[in-house]
C-alpha cells in the first residue's frame, strides 16, 4: 500500500515538473509588445514609445509604417531577467514620436526582425488635440519658425529663422533641424543669443538662420524643426521661482529636482516657389537672380602682337552669385584667350549671399591693327522689380603693333618634324598595379636578427679588445733590467739541469745563473763578474753577508771550474747545481 | 705506446666522433628543411599561377599559408598586397603593403602599388604629428632594419679593430679614422635599437573591412562615434575585452571592433 503510494507521488512530481518545464518553456518563448506612456496629447507634445523583444539576442524595429508622428530614436536598452533559474534577455527600443496633425491618429503594428523570426506588436491608438504649443503669451518656453519669403521665384535665395524663446533655465537643448527638401540650405554663421522682451516679460533668444534656394518651382512644405531639451522639475520645498535663472544656487549642485526631457516644434512653413517668367531677350539669360552689376578693366590698350593684355570682369551683387559664370566676351577673329581661374569674394550674411566673383583673363592679338572689343553683358532676373536686366561694361579699343624685326630675329624657332619631338611631360594613360614577383626569393625568410643577438654581435668585438689587450699586458715582457737578468738566471739555472749536458756548458749556465742574480740585484745588464766585482755588487744591497760571502766563494769556484780543465765527476756536478740554486734563490 | 701517445690518440678520435655527430645533426635538419621548402615553393608556385590565371583568392589563400608558415619576406607580402587587392579587398591588401614596407622601405615596384592602394582608400589620410623619435632618426626610413643592423655591426667591428691596431702598433695615423668610424657605429646603432623598439611596440593597424565603426565604449550598443573605411591606418592605443583603443587623427579616438584591425 505504502508502495504504491510512493509511486503515485513520484508520478505526480514528474507531472508536476514536466508541466512547469513547457509553462516555463512558454513563458520565455520570443514575444514583443508596444506601449505608449500615454495615449492622448496636444499639438507639439510628445509622446514615448517603447517597443520591448522579450527571449531574443537581438533585433530590429521598422518604424517605417508609422505617418502621424514623426519618429525620433532614443536607442535600445537591454536587461536580463532570472526566472525560476532560467535567464531571458528583454531589448527595449525607445522612440519619441511627435504628431504631425490632430485627430485620431494610429501607431500601426510595427514588424520587430530577429534571428528566431518576424513579430508584429498590436496597433495603438493616440487621440491628438488641437491645443497647440507655441506663442502663446502664456507660454514660458516656445520656439517659432519663419522665412524671410514664403513666394520666392526659382533660384531666389530666402532666409530661414528659428527662434528659441525660454524664461527659465534648461540644460542640454537639442534641434533637429528640417531636412529642407526642395532647398540647397547652409547655415548662416554660428547661432546668436540675446535677452528679449515680449510683452513685458523677458526671455533668452537663441537664433539659428540658414540660406535657402529653391531647387524647383511648385509648393514646397519646410518639415517642423523639433528642439528636445531637459528641464529641471524643482521640488515644491525650495518656493523657486521660473525667472531665477540667474540664481547662482539654481543649478543642480544645490537643486534636489529631477530632469525631465520635453519637445517642441515648429509649425510647418509652405513655401510657393515661382518659375522665372519667359525670357526673350537678345542676350542669353546668366542663370542669376538677384540683384547685379558688371564692370571690367583691360589693362592696357596698346601692345605689339603676341604680347597679352588681362581682361578683368566683376560680377558683383546679393543673390544666387556663386553660380555666376564668366561672361561671354565675344572678340575678333586673331585672338587668343587664356582663362584664370575665378576667384571668388563672397560673404553669406543675415540677408543671404553678396560679393562678387572676378573672372581674369589674357587676351594675346596675333595679328597688328586696330580693335574695338565689344562690351562684356550680364543678363539677370531682378528680384525686386520681377524684371529681366541686362547690365554691359564700356566697349573697349586696343591697338595692335606690329612686332619689331629684330625682335622677331630673337626669337627661337619651334622645333621641326625632323628635328625630334616637342618635349612634353609624360602623364599617366591607365591606372594598374605592377605585376607579383614569381621568384623563389618571396620564400627566402628575412627573419630580423635578434635583438639579444645584436647586442652580443655588437659586444663581441669590444670583449676582444680588452681581452686581447689584457693577455698582452699581462704576458708582455718587462723591460726592467733586473727583471731580465732575474729571468736570464732561471733559464741558466734550467738549462743547467738539462740531462746530459757537457761539462763546459754546465759550468757556463751556472756561471751565467749566478751573476745574472748577482746583476739583476744591482738592476743592471751585464754578461760577466769576477768575484770582487760581486762583493761590491751585494754588499750596498742589503744581501746578509754570509750569502754574499756564499756567492762570491761559489762564483770563484766555478770559475776555477771552468778554466782549470778538470772533468766533473756527478757528485760534484749535483753539489755545484744545488748551491747555486740556493745562493740564487737567496740573492733573489 | 707512451702516455703521451695515448693522450694525443684520445683527442682525435674524440674529434671524430663530435664531427660526424654535427655532420648527421646538420643533415637530419637539411632534409627536414628542404622537404618543408619544396612544399612552400609548390604552394607559391600554385599562387602565382592562381594569380596569372586571375583567381585571386587562391592566390591570396597560397600566399598566405606560406606567410602563415613563419616565413618573413617583403617579396612575400607583395605579393599578398597584390592578390588582395585584385581580389577587392583594399584593407588587407593595404596591410600587406605596410608590413612588406617595414622590410624594405625602397623597394620601387611596393611604393608604386602601396601608392595605387592608398588613392583607392576613402579616409583621407592625416600626417601624424611629427614625434622627436621621428624627426631624430629621420634617415631610418631609407633602409631596412636588416640593413640597419647589418651597417651598425660593420662600422662597430671596424671601430674595435682600428682600436686595437692602435693599441697593438701606436699608429697615430688611425686616430683620424677611429672617430668617424664610432660616430656611424654609434648612429647606426641607434638607430637598429629604435628599430627594434618600434616592432616590439607594434602599435600600428590597418582598418580591414569596408567600414569599421568607432565606438565610444567597449560594446556593440556604444554610441558610433565616427566610421573608418578600408585601409584607414590608425594608431592601437591598446586592447580589451576584444576591443582596440585606436586613434586616427587628432580628437578622433575611439573603440573598434578587434577583427576590424589588422596590426601592421
Amino acid at each position: 500500500m505504502i508502495h504504491s503510494a510512493g509511486k503515485i507521488i513520484v508520478a505526480a512530481l514528474a507531472v508536476m515538473a514536466g508541466a512547469a518545464w513547457l509553462l516555463s518553456a512558454s513563458a520565455f518563448a520570443a514575444s514583443v509588445q508596444a506601449s505608449v506612456d500615454r495615449n492622448a496629447a496636444a499639438l507639439g507634445e510628445s509622446i514615448q514609445l517603447q517597443v520591448s523583444a522579450t527571449g531574443v539576442q537581438q533585433g530590429d524595429v521598422d518604424v517605417a509604417p508609422i505617418r502621424d508622428f514623426k519618429v525620433i530614436s532614443r536607442g535600445e536598452s537591454r536587461s536580463l531577467h532570472v526566472v525560476n533559474g532560467r535567464q531571458t534577455q528583454e531589448i527595449t527600443f525607445n522612440y519619441t514620436l511627435i504628431p504631425v496633425k490632430a485627430g485620431n491618429l494610429r501607431i500601426p503594428p510595427l514588424e520587430v526582425r530577429t534571428p528566431e523570426g518576424t513579430y508584429s506588436t498590436l496597433k495603438i491608438d493616440v487621440v491628438v488635440s488641437e491645443k497647440q504649443q507655441g506663442e502663446s503669451d502664456e507660454q514660458d518656453i516656445f520656439v517659432l519658425a519663419e522665412v524671410s519669403n514664403d513666394a520666392p521665384y526659382e533660384g531666389e535665395q530666402l532666409v530661414y529663422t528659428f527662434h528659441f524663446y525660454r524664461s527659465f533655465r534648461i540644460s542640454d537643448a537639442r534641434l533637429q533641424k528640417p531636412a529642407f527638401s526642395g532647398f540647397t540650405a547652409e547655415q548662416i554663421g554660428k547661432e546668436q543669443s540675446d535677452i528679449t522682451v515680449i510683452k513685458g516679460r523677458r526671455f533668452h533668444r537663441n537664433t539659428l538662420s540658414f540660406i535657402l534656394i529653391p531647387l524647383s518651382t511648385g509648393l514646397k512644405t519646410i518639415e517642423p524643426a523639433v528642439l528636445e531639451y531637459d528641464v529641471i522639475q524643482r521640488d515644491h520645498r525650495g518656493g523657486s521661482s521660473p525667472f531665477d535663472f540667474d540664481s547662482l544656487f539654481g543649478g543642480p549642485f544645490f537643486n534636489t529636482g529631477r530632469v525631465e526631457t520635453r519637445t517642441l516644434q515648429t509649425r510647418p512653413i509652405d513655401v510657393a516657389v515661382r518659375p522665372l517668367p519667359d525670357y526673350h531677350g537678345p542676350h542669353p539669360f546668366s542663370g542669376l537672380v538677384g540683384k547685379m552689376d558688371i564692370r571690367a578693366a583691360l589693362e592696357k590698350h596698346a601692345l605689339k602682337a603676341g604680347e597679352s593684355a588681362t581682361l578683368t570682369i566683376v560680377v558683383e551683387g546679393s543673390g544666387n552669385i556663386p553660380d555666376a559664370e564668366a561672361p561671354v566676351v565675344d572678340l575678333p577673329d586673331g585672338f587668343k584667350v587664356y582663362e584664370d581661374a575665378p576667384r571668388e569674394d563672397i560673404a553669406l550674411d543675415g540677408n543671404g549671399y553678396s560679393g562678387k566673383k572676378t573672372f581674369r583673363m589674357a587676351l594675346v592679338p596675333l595679328e597688328p591693327g586696330d580693335y574695338r572689343l565689344a562690351p562684356a553683358r550680364l543678363t539677370y532676373f531682378d528680384t525686386a522689380s520681377e524684371t529681366y536686366e541686362t547690365r554691359e561694361t564700356a566697349p573697349f579699343s586696343l591697338t595692335v603693333l606690329k612686332r619689331e624685326a629684330e625682335e622677331e630675329m630673337r626669337v627661337v624657332p619651334a622645333p621641326v618634324a625632323g628635328n625630334g619631338p616637342a618635349k612634353q611631360k609624360v602623364a599617366f594613360t591607365g591606372r594598374d598595379i605592377l605585376p607579383i614577383k614569381d621568384d623563389l626569393s618571396a620564400l627566402e625568410n628575412q627573419r630580423p636578427l635578434p635583438l639579444p643577438a645584436f647586442l652580443g654581435l655588437l659586444g663581441v668585438p669590444a670583449i676582444l679588445f680588452v681581452l686581447a689587450g689584457g693577455i698582452f699586458l699581462f704576458t708582455r715582457k718587462s723591460d726592467d733590467p733586473a727583471d731580465i737578468m732575474a729571468r736570464r738566471a732561471r733559464i741558466s739555472l734550467k738549462s743547467a739541469g738539462a740531462a746530459g749536458i757537457e761539462d763546459d756548458a754546465f759550468l757556463s749556465c751556472l756561471y751565467r745563473a749566478l751573476v745574472s742574480a748577482i746583476l739583476s740585484r744591482a738592476g743592471v745588464q751585464g754578461e760577466s763578474l769576477t768575484w770582487t766585482e760581486a762583493e761590491a755588487i751585494l754588499g750596498p744591497a742589503d744581501v746578509p753577508v754570509e750569502v754574499r760571502q756564499a756567492a762570491s766563494a761559489l762564483l770563484e769556484r766555478i770559475e776555477s771550474a771552468r778554466f782549470g780543465g778538470k772533468p766533473l765527476d756527478a757528485r760534484e756536478r749535483n753539489r755545484l747545481l744545488s748551491e747555486t740554486r740556493d745562493v740564487v734563490r737567496r740573492i733573489s | 705506446m707512451n702516455r703521451q701517445e695515448y693522450r694525443n690518440r684520445g683527442r682525435q678520435w674524440r674529434g671524430w666522433i663530435v664531427a660526424a655527430a654535427v655532420a648527421s645533426l646538420a643533415l637530419t635538419g637539411a632534409a627536414g628543411a628542404a622537404a618543408d621548402g619544396s612544399s612552400a615553393a609548390r604552394t607559391f608556385l600554385e599562387g602565382v599561377a592562381a594569380y596569372g590565371e586571375g583567381d585571386y583568392g587562391a592566390a591570396v589563400a597560397a600566399f598566405e599559408t606560406i606567410a602563415a608558415s613563419g616565413i618573413r619576406n617583403p617579396r612575400l607580402y607583395y605579393n599578398l598586397g597584390n592578390a588582395h587587392l585584385k581580389n577587392g579587398d583594399l584593407g588587407p591588401a593595404i596591410l600587406w603593403y605596410e608590413r612588406a614596407l617595414k622590410l624594405a622601405p625602397d623597394d620601387p615596384d611596393l611604393n608604386f602599388n602601396h601608392a595605387y592602394a592608398l588613392s583607392l582608400a576613402t579616409d583621407e589620410r592625416e600626417t601624424p604629428p611629427a614625434s622627436i623619435y621621428r624627426i631624430l632618426f629621420f634617415w631610418r626610413h631609407l633602409a631596412s632594419p636588416g640593413a640597419t643592423a647589418v651597417v651598425a655591426l660593420v662600422f662597430n667591428g671596424l671601430f674595435w679593430l682600428v682600436m686595437t691596431v692602435r693599441f697593438f702598433r701606436r699608429k697615430k695615423a688611425l686616430k683620424g679614422i677611429a672617430r668617424p668610424l664610432l660616430a656611424i657605429a654609434l648612429i647606426f646603432t641607434a638607430t637598429a635599437i629604435y628599430n627594434y623598439y618600434e616592432a616590439a611596440s607594434a602599435r600600428e593597424g590597418i582598418v580591414l573591412p569596408e567600414t569599421a565603426p568607432v565606438r565610444s565604449g567597449l560594446s556593440e550598443d556604444a554610441t558610433q562615434l565616427f566610421v573608418l573605411h578600408a585601409g584607414a591606418k590608425v594608431v592601437i592605443e591598446g586592447e580589451k575585452e576584444g576591443f582596440f583603443r585606436i586613434y586616427f587623427s587628432d580628437g578622433k579616438i575611439g573603440w573598434v571592433t578587434r577583427s576590424h584591425i589588422g596590426r601592421i
